[in-house]
């Protein structure tokens, strides 16, 4: 699952269109937007508008440590030509004089630089830095809900030295992401591919909603027949149908425990043979 | 193969920070604070970070040299680590630094002039005592040498303290910054080794067992001392053969009198590390196989455990004295 949070309406549309999201009807807070394994959110301006929004997209959709998170929006710089994109390097609120610095898991060969979150549009430019005003605040807010692998952060420049932030309209910041949409693209792709391992390794072990149906666990046992059928799962030590027809004769979910684990002891470590040798 | 630098802003003078730097003209280079900044945040997820892991250059501060885990030993009675790095770019899945840091970003200390005045505190605390110390804690002492030159500066550290020892930890096959040079004889040069099969299957991203071997080899003929790590042994099916094999194999390339030690150590992890590498690869057999604890410690269960070391042990007696293995089990 990956969860786009934009400033602006107009800044979405190209994004909506690309990923044929559509409008969730009924929302009020915010403008939601929903399609096939994308999500996508109207913050408003300013990150705590910006923050807001990833705290409620992600009570929505009851977000998952595995959940991928992407800010796209625009930003100014005091050189770089407009429309260029940027992945944030580190993010920077100037307010608090806080810092945070998303680690890159995956191959991205176009330009990186530090962003500078600012509570009000900038115009005078520090070298070096991109200036945006919703960055941290969305930053802050998603790393309490997923791992920060998976929270990016994208940006155009929409205005330089050369031409000013009051130059930017609704209609030139549309046609900006319009330009960027491959990266958000590519951008989308990796974080999605991520997220897609993160959720398959935390999915509940194929037996274990059959089980619990049919013995009495309390919680702390319910959690460790999870552990106890993803681990036979993972030695590839029975199949389904086999672990039903040994468990079926026993009373108490104790017992299933301890059958289990049973199954388990003494298998050696077996070689992946599948893995490539060693340099 | 590095693609992101980190680097504390204030070491952006440092000559060996500059070293660095050029020697990664196209990595993008990002400036922090603190390293802490970069490495210790909460919300990060190991597994997927060693998939790219980038570099942070920072100083140390704090605790130095610290006293080494007892199951270190080799040997001497004063037993201390340091580590002018965290991590390593191995990807063994036995590794406790999986479980132990939240990033798998490398961190290179190089302040290494205050490591060396940590250690000289040491040795003046007891100057009569054979110490040992050990680099090869919380990474690889030669996987990254061509970007750390560590050996350029420690080795002739520790020769002039020649009441010393060094070991130097590794899996690494790249040995010719050791063979250029006149050997150090307060040095070993200690090898992790480990059936093929095992090594093909959980030591991703390192050289094989052969070519670590051939390392082994030229490096005692050019009169290295040198260090056998069986350690982790994993259980296995067919263990008995596999570490029989490996140890025949490993005795025919060394020569057991020149060898300074060999240590031996089953697999074995404290519960919370344990814990979290398990949580991180729930997907892993050698995470999902028979483990208990044991007074905080993840290892196999007892009997099993005890048959695999007895097993090793009295295999290893074929080719070397008793007094030169050094067990690494849970006491
Ligand atoms: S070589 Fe050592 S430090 Fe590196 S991954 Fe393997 S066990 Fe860990």
């Amino acid at each position: 699952m990956l969860c786009f949070v934009v400033a602006f309406a107009e800044e979405a549309r190209p994004i909506i269109d690309h990923f044929r999201l559509k409008l969730v009807p009924g929302v009020n807070a915010f403008s939601l937007f929903t399609g096939e394994e994308k999500r996508l959110i109207v913050s408003g301006p300013g990150k705590n508008r910006a923050a807001q929004a990833v705290a409620y997209l992600a009570g929505w959709l009851k977000a998952q440590k595995s959940t991928a998170w992407l800010n796209v929006g625009i930003a100014g710089h005091e050189t770089l030509e407009l429309g260029t994109g940027v992945l944030a390097s580190k993010i920077s609120d100037a307010e608090h004089k806080q810092n945070w610095y998303p680690p890159l898991t995956f191959d991205w060969q176009e330009m990186r630089l530090p962003v500078m979150t600012v509570t009000k549009p900038e115009e005078i430019y520090s070298e070096g830095f991109l200036y945006e005003m919703e960055a941290s605040g969305f930053y802050e807010a998603a790393i309490r809900f997923s791992t920060a692998e998976l929270i990016q952060c994208y940006k155009i420049i929409s205005d330089n030295q050369k031409s000013p932030i009051s130059n930017v309209s609704p209609e030139s910041a549309r046609t900006l992401i319009n330009k960027n949409l491959d990266a958000i693209d590519k951008l989308s792709a990796a974080l999605s591919n991520r997220s897609g391992t993160l959720e398959a390794l935390g999915q509940p072990a194929q037996l274990f909603e059959q089980l619990v149906k049919q013995w009495h666990f309390t919680a702390t046992e319910e959690h460790r027949l999870n552990r106890l059928l993803k681990r036979i799962e993972t030695l590839g030590l029975l199949r389904a149908s086999d672990i039903t027809e040994r468990l079926k004769q026993l009373n108490k979910a104790q017992d299933v425990l301890t059958a289990l684990e049973k199954e388990i002891n003494f298998t050696p470590f077996a070689c992946h043979p599948e893995r490539s040798p060693a340099k | 193969m590095i693609d992101t630098i980190y680097f504390e802003e204030n070491l952006l003078p440092n000559l060996r920070v500059q070293e660095i730097l050029k020697r990664f003209p196209n990595a993008h280079r990002v400036a922090c604070d603190y390293y802490g900044e970069v490495f210790n945040p909460k919300a990060q997820n190991f597994r997927l970070q060693k998939e790219n892991p980038a570099l942070i250059l920072a100083n140390k501060t704090g605790s130095l040299v610290l006293p080494a885990p007892s199951e270190y030993a080799i040997g001497g009675t004063r037993n201390f680590y340091f580590s002018h790095m965290l991590n390593c770019p191995y990807d063994c899945r036995y590794c406790f630094l999986q479980g132990m840091y939240r990033s798998a970003h490398y961190v290179l200390f190089v302040n290494y002039e205050d490591f060396q005045d940590a250690i000289l505190k040491k040795i003046s605390e007891f100057p009569e005592e054979e110490i040992y110390f050990f680099s090869g804690y919380d990474c690889d002492s030669l996987a990254f040498e061509s970007v750390t030159n560590f050996l350029e500066s420690f080795l002739p550290f520790f020769e002039s303290h020649p009441n010393t020892y060094l070991e130097l930890r590794t899996k690494s096959a790249q040995v010719s910054s050791l063979l250029s040079r006149k050997p150090v004889q307060n040095c070993i040069a200690a090898f992790s080794l480990a059936p093929e099969k095992i090594n093909r299957s959980l030591e991703s991203k390192t050289p094989s067992i052969e070519a670590r071997l051939q390392s082994i080899q030229a490096l005692q003929m050019s009169g290295w001392k040198i260090g056998l790590r069986f350690d982790p042994v994993i259980y296995c099916a067919d263990y008995a053969g596999e570490y029989a094999q490996l140890f025949k194999r490993a005795f025919e390339m060394v020569d057991a009198n020149r060898l300074h030690s060999v240590s031996l150590g089953l697999f074995r992890l404290p519960k919370p590390i344990y814990e979290t590498m398990h949580r991180l690869y729930p997907d892993e057999k050698l995470f999902a196989g028979p483990i208990e604890e044991r007074s905080g410690m993840c290892s196999y269960p007892k009997e099993l455990e005890h048959q695999v070391y007895e097993f090793c042990l009295k295999e290893l007696s074929r080719y070397i004295p008793a007094q030169k293995t050094f067990s690494c089990v849970i006491v």
